[in-house]
């Protein structure tokens, strides 16, 4: 028995110090770094965790897409920092009288990555394309106005319009928009994207990494960085851990507790503002909620504060409706800027249900990582006023399909802003809107306010009449608006030059470099 | 019919079929599985965008993704494809699933070898000392830990150490890009050194209580009574006779585990960003791309049963008991 | 008495009294035992403080300008970011926990006993037939069943039952069948034939009884994994 126990002993202590050997000795073998290696090849590493899977720029929706799109492809027009179109490839338009003929100038010298030229004929077929249904493409409402489109000569290119519509330039900002060179076909694009931006193709794993080198013939500057790989790395506490050790030096986090645990001596976290909004999705079409005293108590009830210290952990200011830098609204513009348990109540009277009535919200935990736990401080909130709530938690692929239906009574939502009201509701709340369904409320109002505002550029105007349609949308309370959040942007400190603008947009990535 | 019922009476032969027949089902299972579940690969690719699309735009898409033609047309088509070594197309990547395959089936297949690995190195081990000395102290203190091993969660496991060893020593290979064994060994065993850890670590309690409960059993044995009046004793008694004996159950024990880790031990490949058979399927579910994920699913399915016929046959070879059916 | 059989699955067979409850004394001797007992009692005490609403805190009540504190006096586990007591949660979620696998590992166990003792006591088209099912089962990445189950179905934890339940009926069916492969030759079972009893009640009156051992292990390390 004895001589069994020492083998025993043996094996276990042989195993654990093969273990701890092969650790030791891999760790002595990998170089420490914190500070990632530099110099003049060097790759600038992002972190992401899902895999762009749309390569074609007019079909991308998810936000990996456009953000690495977003450094292979040029737009017409860019964005500052808090996101008001600025000139791109073009100047920002010349807009005649009428407001129905756009005019743009390109920029000299762009050339895309197969060396060719980019000028009008590029654009006219990139936005023929686009407004393509064949194409089914996601930019197609940024041009449901456009009646059609001209190119004189290779540096202008014309745009007219079926109506004026205030809100086109703002669409030309999205990476969705990109110009591809003519003739590019989508399945051609998928395999070879070939655009203007600062960096160009390389190679791609699916699922692990997408790799761009340099453009040098690039027409705003040279790109920091020699080479740009965007890592996939699915786990967010797998990316910090990444971060910390120099295998990754930029990321973007939405959870402030991810971001404060990434922080360290070489690693660090600045909070940028958004133009997303989190919402309470109320659908005034269905017979619990037709009634706005009904909505309003919902409102009321709400502590905006609450959901944003609680689900949100803190990252996150009480919003309106419109999140756009030159058209805010007033957070505190609407009947109930803060909770109010008694006008609730009277508000329910109002409606017929002094008991509370029941409600179904549905979430979802795909949607993004607070979705569910919004459901239920809302349902906490609101049962302190006899509003009963069912937080149906669903799949994300049923959630899709019944929102798409409107086959709900209230729904949590998170929603990207723009720099234009318009594109951020005039699907939703007038009545040809292609989701007016979807929001469940309109009005003859709403209509003609919405068609005043794209009808003339003057910011003064539009600011006027884009409040009018903020208060209109929160004094009927169509939906109950919560908190735009803040984001983190990441980044090791070997990392110059790197802007932190409005959702953590990487679009001036190109001017950031390791040194 | 004759031929059939003579298949069917010789033990390895039945085997195989029985073995045809599991994959068919599982083959049917997995599609109608992915059926009824709510979306397809419009609403998955398209997300809430796809509420901007026309009725007919929606129909051409499903057209162009096969998803026009009635269920029964589709299974066989998709079966056909599988047969001719066809395993359809992801519409996403436009790489065909069996070259993403024959890329995430070898990674899949080192972690899962190197995770039993790790397993048998701690419980066997573990297994010989508390069988030493049973009932004692030894013997309890090593169970218990064995029983802890087996409650942490896995996910929670290999956070807790990826996390540690970030902040404290600086170093987390996972975060570079992952790297084959051919391509580069030495980053290759790094990356897989702690989800081979983590995955030990929940292998090794069976395989721990398995040997200790083997060698207790046939130490109990007439046989080894019988070598010990013989006068055999010590190191030889032990290894010759007993541990040889009680290893056939943990292999057995540790086939069962080596298959089910093939299915793709899907937190630890999330979590360390191996790129692996387990994240192909996560991946197909998400995107909905029916062909990756019925096609990676007949495949894992089929690794799965074959090792247990491996296993099946490997035991009837080596115990010679078991050979009566 | 006690019979003892050639492969060592199958235990040994104690019908006497003293026996049983020398058992008994020896499982509260081991310090094992008293460790295992003592903690299952501690979680079933936390479950049925949840169930009857006997914690000091109610789990689901929010109340923000509490949120995130440390243990405390009113808080013995603290509070989460919505300000929820966390031991009222510990303690509901060890109720969800544990009635999951009860009612899983209860569906399961009937079930897949029932067919692997079908199987093996009936054998021939029986036997393929759930071994076919069972292999199936067997083969098919759990992962995959518990996600188009929790698509399709409402989350609930009847759909987490369902899936866990599904899972392990194959595993109670392979453990079931292997016994009564055995023990549907031993001298009693022939005997009660031989005396004109159905198969059916010999199989209720004379294998089932003398699985219980086996069953009993598969059930409680079945519970263990999936609570």
């Amino acid at each position: 028995m004895k001589k069994v126990d020492r083998s025993a002993r043996r094996a276990i202590t042989a195993s654990v110090a093969a273990v701890a050997a092969a650790a030791s000795l891999a760790a002595c073998g990998s170089s420490n770094n914190s500070a990632p290696a530099g110099g003049a090849g060097a790759a600038l590493v992002v972190g992401i965790t899902a895999d762009p899977t749309q390569m074609v720029p007019w079909t991308s929706t998810s936000v990996q897409s456009q953000e690495v799109l977003s450094q292979i492809y040029t737009t017409l027009l860019s964005t500052d920092a808090d996101g008001t179109p600025t000139a791109g490839i073009a100047d920002m338009p010349q807009v005649s009288k009428d407001g129905k003929t756009y005019t743009f100038t390109l920029k000299q010298g762009l050339k895309f990555a197969d060396g060719s030229t980019l000028d009008s004929a590029d654009v006219k077929y990139t936005f023929g394309k686009i407004m393509d249904p064949a194409s089914k493409a996601s930019s197609a409402s940024y041009f449901a106005s456009v009646a059609s489109i001209d190119a004189p000569d290779p540096q202008t290119v014309v745009v007219h319009m079926k109506q004026p519509d205030a809100s086109f330039p703002a669409g030309l900002t999205y990476p969705n928009t990109g110009i591809v060179p003519s003739g590019a076909t989508a399945d051609t694009l998928a395999t070879k994207p070939d655009g203007a931006g600062p960096y160009q193709f390389e190679s791609r794993v699916p699922n692990e990494s997408i790799t761009l080198k340099r453009n040098d013939s690039y027409y705003a500057g040279k790109p920091g960085a020699a080479k740009l790989e965007f890592r996939i790395i699915p786990d967010e506490q797998s990316i910090v851990a990444a971060l910390k050790t120099g295998s990754v030096q930029v990321a973007e986090f939405d959870n402030p507790v991810t971001a404060k645990t990434a922080t360290s001596a070489n690693v660090k976290s600045t909070p940028v503002n958004s133009l997303w909004y989190h919402v309470l999705q109320l659908r005034a079409t269905s017979p619990v909620l037709s009634n706005v005293n009904a909505r309003l108590a919902i409102q009321c009830a709400i502590s905006r504060q609450d959901v944003v210290s609680s689900a949100a952990l803190g990252a996150g200011t009480p919003t309106g409706p419109i999140t756009s830098p030159q058209y805010r609204s007033d957070p505190n513009a609407q009947p109930c800027p803060n909770q109010d348990l008694a006008k609730a109540k009277a508000y329910l009277a109002k409606a017929g249900e002094p008991n509370g009535f029941t409600l179904n919200l549905m979430t979802s935990q795909g949607l993004y990582s607070s979705a569910v736990d919004e459901a239920q401080n809302i349902q906490a909130q609101l049962a302190k006023v006899g509003i009963k709530v069912n937080v149906q938690s669903l799949d994300s692929n049923t959630y899709v399909q019944k929102w798409l239906a409107g086959d709900f009574d209230a729904a949590i939502a998170a929603n990207s802003g723009s720099a234009d009201p318009n594109t951020m509701y005039a699907r939703y709340f007038t009545s040809t809107g292609s989701f007016n369904k979807v929001a469940g409320y309109k009005s003859p109002i709403l209509d003609k306010l919405f068609a005043q505002g794209i009808a003339t550029t003057d910011v003064a105007q539009r600011a006027t009449i884009y409040q009018q349609i903020s208060a209109q949308l929160v004094d009927n309370a169509a939906w109950v608006w919560l908190y735009t959040p803040k984001k983190f942007l990441v980044a090791n400190t070997a990392v110059k030059g790197l802007e932190a603008r409005t959702d953590a947009d990487l679009s001036m990535l190109w001017k950031a470099s390791l040194s | 019919m004759k031929l059939a019922s003579a298949f069917g009476r010789h033990p390895v032969t039945r085997r195989i079929g029985e073995a045809i027949v599991t994959l068919v089902g599982v083959s049917i299972l997995t599609f109608v599985l992915l059926r009824v579940v709510p979306g397809n690969q419009v609403t998955a690719s398209y997300g809430i965008a796809a509420g901007e699309l026309s009725p007919a735009q929606v129909h051409s898409l499903e057209a162009y993704y096969g998803l026009d033609k009635p269920l029964v047309v589709q299974y066989f088509d998709w079966l056909g494809g599988v047969l001719t070594g066809h395993l359809g197309v992801s519409t996403t990547s436009h790489l065909s699933v069996l070259s993403m395959t024959r890329q995430a089936l070898p990674n899949t297949i080192e972690l899962a070898l190197l995770g039993i690995l790790v397993g048998l190195l701690l419980g066997v081990p573990g297994g010989l000392l508390a069988a030493s000395r049973p009932g004692r102290l030894r013997d309890s203190s090593t169970q218990m830990v064995s029983l802890v091993a087996l409650s942490i969660p896995s996910f929670l496991l290999a956070t807790a150490v990826a996390s540690w060893l970030a902040n404290n020593l600086g170093w987390y290979p996972n975060g570079k890009g992952f790297r084959t064994l051919f391509d580069d060994p030495g980053l290759n065993l790094q990356q897989m050194l702690l989800p081979a850890v983590v995955l030990g670590v929940s292998v090794a309690p069976p395989v721990l209580q398995t040997t200790r409960a083997a060698i207790l059993a046939i130490r109990a044995e007439d046989f080894v009574r019988t070598a010990r009046a013989k006068g055999v004793s010590g190191r030889r008694l032990e290894v010759r006779h007993i541990l040889r004996n009680a290893l056939i159950p943990v292999v057995t024990m540790s086939g069962l585990q080596l298959g089910f880790l093939l299915g793709g031990a899907l937190v630890v490949e999330q979590i360390f960003a191996i790129p692996g058979i387990g994240r192909q399927v996560l991946l197909g579910l998400n995107q909905k791309e029916y062909a990756v994920v019925q096609s990676t699913v007949l495949v894992i399915a089929a690794m799965f049963v074959l090792i247990n016929l491996l296993t099946d046959l490997v035991y009837r070879v080596v115990d010679p008991r078991v050979r009566v059916r | 008495m006690s019979t003892t059989s050639d492969i060592s699955n199958v235990p040994e067979i104690r019908t006497d009294a003293s026996a049983r409850s020398r058992a008994w004394i020896a499982a509260f001797r081991s310090p094992i035992g008293i460790a295992g007992v003592v903690l299952m009692l501690i979680i079933v005490v936390l479950a049925l403080m949840a169930v009857f609403g006997l914690t000091p805190h109610d789990p689901a009540r929010q109340n923000v300008a509490e949120s995130l504190q440390g243990p405390s006096g009113s808080h013995w586990f603290g509070t989460d970011q919505f300000g929820r007591d966390v031991f009222a949660r510990v303690a509901s979620g060890m109720a969800n926990s544990l009635r999951v696998a009860l009612v899983s590992v209860a569906a399961a166990s009937v079930i897949g006993v029932l067919l692997g003792v079908v199987a093996g006591y009936y054998q021939g088209i029986a036997d393929r037939a759930v071994g076919v099912v069972t292999n199936v089962l067997f083969a098919f990445p759990p992962l995959l069943l518990a996600l188009a189950l929790a698509a399709t179905l409402q989350r609930s934890w009847v759909t987490v039952s369902l899936s866990i339940a599904i899972v392990y009926v194959p595993i109670f069916a392979r453990v079931a069948r292997g016994p009564v492969l055995t023990l549907r030759n031993a001298e009693y079972v022939l005997a009660a034939t031989a005396i004109g009893r159905s198969r059916m009640s010999t199989l209720f009156r004379h294998v089932l009884p003398n699985m219980r051992s086996i069953l009993v292990v598969q059930v409680t390390l079945s519970l263990s994994w999936r609570s």
